[in-house]
């Protein structure tokens, strides 16, 4: 997700022009305006009888698929025998994981570690994983593993082909790029019911499920990487007659290497991003524990069970972080200086020996940790003891930011003045393309019959995105001026951005109260370690130079920060502003579990109702608005450059 | 010198993989842990345990658990009487209660021991297999009957008597206790899960009542947005319903709306609906080729029925014992022979 690149056809914009251009787009907003004042009956709300009709058509086909699945060829002959091999083959990987002994697991972890990274790697990974046997989440935590290694295997055997073929051909890139973000910016919870139908229920779907949501970032990176190969080296491979195969092999493919790596690993967190939800399917493992934990409000052995998935998704990150740090293609410098030795790997394995020899299968239920009680506690003392603070501020949101701009979105501003408001905002920041594009888009929301519910919701993510740029700049600075803030900021990021949002729910209903905020303050959550890292990242890629010279002439560091490096970081924070706004739309869903109304809310409605037709169309408004904001905050960070 | 500590590596690795491999082979492979849903090793077992069945005709049963305790409690008691006293194998499949519905028509669940009829899902369910294609079948009622009302906190009525039944909330200024931002002046009536049969703007609507539906998404958000309340004795009036584990932990009070008739939930009615919600009686369903393939779990499921207090007896088990609801089944198996000797098949 963080390397996303959108080319926008920006024009040469004529700066002469501007005025005339402004006070047309003024008309113009005007004029829709003056037409809805006129037109009361047409503009007050968006047409009803404007509906696609989509809904009906999508519940016409699952009834269709209800009432053949057990007869059509297409279920008998294509569907059925693909879920049970799929199922299969879970299975053999989960009675293998789970088959072994505890230790045997551990150690091979650890020799996995140390060969990819050395001793810190190995004793960090071994150890999480025996934090995961000491939260008594053992089974589960296996359980998932084999979820995730199945998910991420087929996603990467579908997504690094597709990517091929992305950088290879550029209409089979333009054909797929749409179709890859509304995979990602899609609900998973819209397409849960229609994959229970076509291939059912618990390990199968959930691998479903999430080899759609983790398959794009494993296209995405392997066509950047292999389109970033220097022109150079593709050029002198065909120079010496090779065949394009052979360019693609020899050369491309193996230099695009360490951006295949980035992918594979942006894959596994996005797997890992669906456990809790895949677990509504029956996919058991540490979802379920989640699921169940929290239907009880048992929030400490959630955070568990989070946090075991946490401590999964680090573990495979370091790894395979790790294995695309080792450059195949060139003299790993870094090994140089150490001998080859067999006597770590050796003793790694004798103390798994040992292990094996003196415990039980089963990992020892006495050395457990017991997390869940002090969680419990914290959450009950912030419960009663926060609230006096958390209760007005929840007010103040709703009362003076959330209510007036839901007002002015949804219900003071007829429809028509949005579409132009929206599109002139399109033309300023890109050009004419952009602007039609979004107009579309807009009525696209209004031929799903969602209008005004998207407007609500639109509301609610400009609202939350704002309140997470203030958050996160400031934060994001401090971090790139001290090593120590980042160095402490670096595992609560990690944190946040892997444990399920699930786990935040309850305390933040508890805090906030059922409505939009605790929705919001949940998105602020998700969205902020994107925000803090690549506003980190972009301060300090400022060239040193600058900072130099900017030094060299006497500056505080209060206006070197300001003057210097701010503005040169201007294009990396336009950028992580998008990924904010982005995230907060991929938390959408979540926030219509706790009370956001909305489009969240109709996506809950549409899988828990199974109206799929609902479900569907409150996640393609969903995927319409991303795509809308998408392609406008790209276009206006491209012009910060 | 790079590719030879490459292959130093591989070369250590393969041996130690080999040598690990030796040893977890040598300590014999270990039985799934019960909760594990992995079937590998309990289908071993199952021969022989009956030996005189061979194990194809003896096919999984695989039992739907939703998230709540109730339905937990009721799967692992016929979870352990088809295992124990019928010989089958047994896997429970954790699943939303809406998602299951396909999964029970093609067979990928064998059955279903605790239905809500107010669920919109299971009307649709009900109308498009059972009645529909007939590819599930009604396995009759479980005998826990069920029942939907607004609930108020105790302390709430306590201290405003008049709030104990509908008229109270006529009053705007008793309805304003339960005013948030969200609701302004009206007082905040909390709405849970989307997936239930929710009249309450209708009956807010018709009664007069100066109530604002909030739509709290899920009831895990009812549940938190309640622990909340309670802890500060703040009012709170939301939907819910009974037996639920939530019981035992707070006390509540349901209001008292105008009594259920058929009438007011009679079609022509729609809309107008002003009046209490019906008695939920919870109910069974299995796919219907279950009969077939085994015909003995079939009758015993058909069978299978629970009291409203066998059923809350086990759910305080769990919530305030802190028993699993596996132990909790099988703590009442040990007590109540009498009842399921009745459910076996002759």
């Amino acid at each position: 997700m963080a390397t996303r690149s959108f080319a926008l056809p920006i024009l040469p914009r004529a700066r002469s022009s501007r005025p005339w251009r402004i006070a047309s787009v003024l008309a113009l907003l005007a004029g829709a305006w003056l037409l809805s004042l006129l037109v009361p009956s047409l503009t007050d709300q968006f047409p009803a009888h404007w509906n696609l009709g989509l809904r009906e058509a999508v519940d016409g086909f699952s009834r269709w698929v209800t009432s053949n699945r057990i007869t059509s060829p297409i279920f008998v002959y294509f569907f059925d025998p693909l879920s049970t091999g799929i199922d299969a083959f879970v299975r053999l990987i989960e009675n293998a994981l789970l088959g072994a002994h505890w230790a045997v697991i551990i150690g091979i972890t650890a020799i996995a570690g140390w060969l990819l990274g050395g001793w810190r790697l190995s004793l960090g990974c071994s150890l999480g994983f025996f934090l995961c046997g000491a939260m008594g989440l053992w089974t589960q935590t296996m359980q998932t593993l084999a979820l995730m290694n199945v998910s991420v295997l087929f996603a990467l055997l579908i997504g690094i082909p597709l990517g091929i073929a992305c950088a290879l051909s550029n209409r089979f890139d333009r054909v797929l790029r749409p179709i890859l973000d509304a995979m990602q910016v899609m609900p998973a919870f819209v397409y849960l019911i229609p994959v229970v139908l076509f291939f059912g229920v618990a390990r199968v779907p959930a691998v479903v499920a999430t080899v759609i949501y983790a398959i794009p970032p494993a296209v995405r990176l392997t066509s950047l990487g292999i389109r970033e190969v220097q022109p150079a080296a593709v050029e002198a491979a065909r120079a010496f007659g090779s065949t394009r195969w052979q360019i693609l092999r020899k050369v491309q493919l193996p230099l695009a290497l360490p951006a295949i790596m980035a992918g594979v690993n942006q894959t596994i967190m996005m797997a890992l991003g669906i456990v809790v939800i895949a677990a509504m399917v029956g996919a058991g493992g540490l979802g379920r524990e989640v699921y169940l934990a929290l239907q009880r409000l048992q929030v400490g052995r959630a955070f568990e069970a989070g946090l075991a998935i946490v401590v999964i998704a680090i573990v495979l990150d370091r790894l395979s972080e790790a294995l695309s740090r080792i450059d195949l293609t060139q003299l790993p410098s870094r090994a140089a200086g150490r001998a080859p030795s067999w006597v770590a790997p050796l003793v790694i394995a004798g103390l798994t020996a040992l292990c094996v020899i003196a415990f039980q299968d089963a990992f020892p239920g006495e050395w457990q940790l017991g997390l869940a009680r002090p969680v419990d506690g914290l959450v009950r003392w912030t419960r009663d003891n926060l609230f006096f603070i958390t209760r007005p501020l929840s007010d103040f949101i709703t009362l003076y930011l959330l209510n007036p701009f839901r007002d002015l979105l949804r219900d003071i501003a007829p429809w028509p003045v949005m579409v132009v408001a929206v599109a002139a905002v399109g033309y300023f920041v890109s050009g004419w393309r952009l602007a039609l594009g979004s107009a579309i888009g807009m009525f696209m929301l209004g031929w799903l019959g969602m209008w005004s519910q998207s407007m609500d919701t639109l509301s609610q993510v400009l609202v939350t995105t704002a309140i997470t740029v203030v958050l996160a700049l400031p934060v994001g600075i401090l971090a790139s001026q001290s090593d120590v803030v980042r160095r402490v900021l670096r595992p609560i990021l990690d944190f946040l951005q892997t444990v399920p949002t699930f786990v935040f729910l309850v305390p933040v209903i508890m805090l906030f109260n059922v409505g939009r905020v605790p929705g919001i303050i949940a998105s602020v959550l998700y969205a902020i370690p994107v925000g803090i890292r690549l506003t980190e990242l972009g301060i300090r890629q400022v060239s040193p130079e600058a900072v130099e010279a900017a030094k060299a002439f006497g500056s505080t560091r209060a206006q070197l920060i300001v003057k210097v490096q701010l503005p040169l970081a201007k294009p990396a924070i336009a950028l992580s502003v998008n990924q904010m706004i982005m995230m907060v739309l991929a938390m959408v869903v979540i926030a219509g579990m706790v009370g956001g109304a909305g489009l969240g809310l109709e996506a809950v409605i549409g899988l828990t109702r199974s109206e799929t037709g609902i479900g569907i169309s409150a996640g393609l408004c969903i995927v319409i608005l991303a795509m809308i904001l998408d392609r406008i905050t790209q276009a206006w960070a491209a012009r910060q450059r | 010198m790079s590719h030879k500590r490459l292959t130093a590596c591989t070369h250590a690795l393969s041996w130690v993989a080999v040598a690990v491999l030796a040893l977890a082979a040598c300590r014999q492979a270990p039985a799934a842990p019960a909760e594990s849903p992995a079937a590998g090793s309990p289908a071993a077992e199952t021969p022989a345990a009956a030996p005189a069945q061979p194990a194809a005709e003896k096919p999984i049963i695989k039992l739907a658990e939703n998230p709540w305790t109730g339905s937990s409690v009721n799967v692992y008691v016929a979870k352990q009487l088809l295992e124990d006293k019928l010989g089958y194998t047994v896997e429970v499949v954790t699943i939303d209660e809406n998602a299951q519905w396909p999964a029970v028509a093609k067979g990928d669940i064998s059955a279903i021991l605790e239905i809500w009829p107010s669920g919109e899902t299971h009307q649709k369910g009900l109308k498009q297999y059972v009645e529909g294609d007939k590819t599930v079948d009604h396995l009759g009622e479980l005998g826990v009957v069920g029942k939907i009302s607004w609930y108020v906190p105790k302390y709430v009525v306590d201290q405003y008597p008049e709030l104990a039944t509908w008229e109270g909330y006529k009053k705007p200024e008793l309805a304003r206790l339960f005013a948030t931002a969200e609701t302004g002046e009206d007082g905040q009536f909390l709405a849970g899960d989307p997936s239930w049969v929710q009249y309450d703007e209708e009956i807010i609507q018709n009664l007069g009542l100066k109530l604002k539906v909030v739509r709290a998404g899920s009831e895990q958000a009812v549940l938190a947005a309640l622990d909340s309340a309670y802890s500060r004795k703040e009012p709170l009036l939301f939907y819910l319903w009974t037996p639920h584990s939530v019981h035992n932990k707070y006390e509540l009070v349901p209001v008292k709306l105008p009594d259920y008739s058929d009438e007011c939930y009679a079609e022509a009615n729609a809309g107008k609906k002003a009046c209490d919600y019906p008695k939920d009686v919870l109910f069974k369903v299995a796919n219907a080729r279950l009969k077939e393939a085994a015909p003995d779990a079939y009758q015993f499921l058909a069978n299978m029925k629970l009291t409203d207090a066998d059923q809350i007896a086990m759910i305080a088990d769990v919530e305030l014992n802190g028993k699993t609801p596996a132990e909790a089944a099988k703590a009442w198996i040990e007590k109540h022979e009498a009842v399921w000797s009745k459910w076996l098949p002759k």
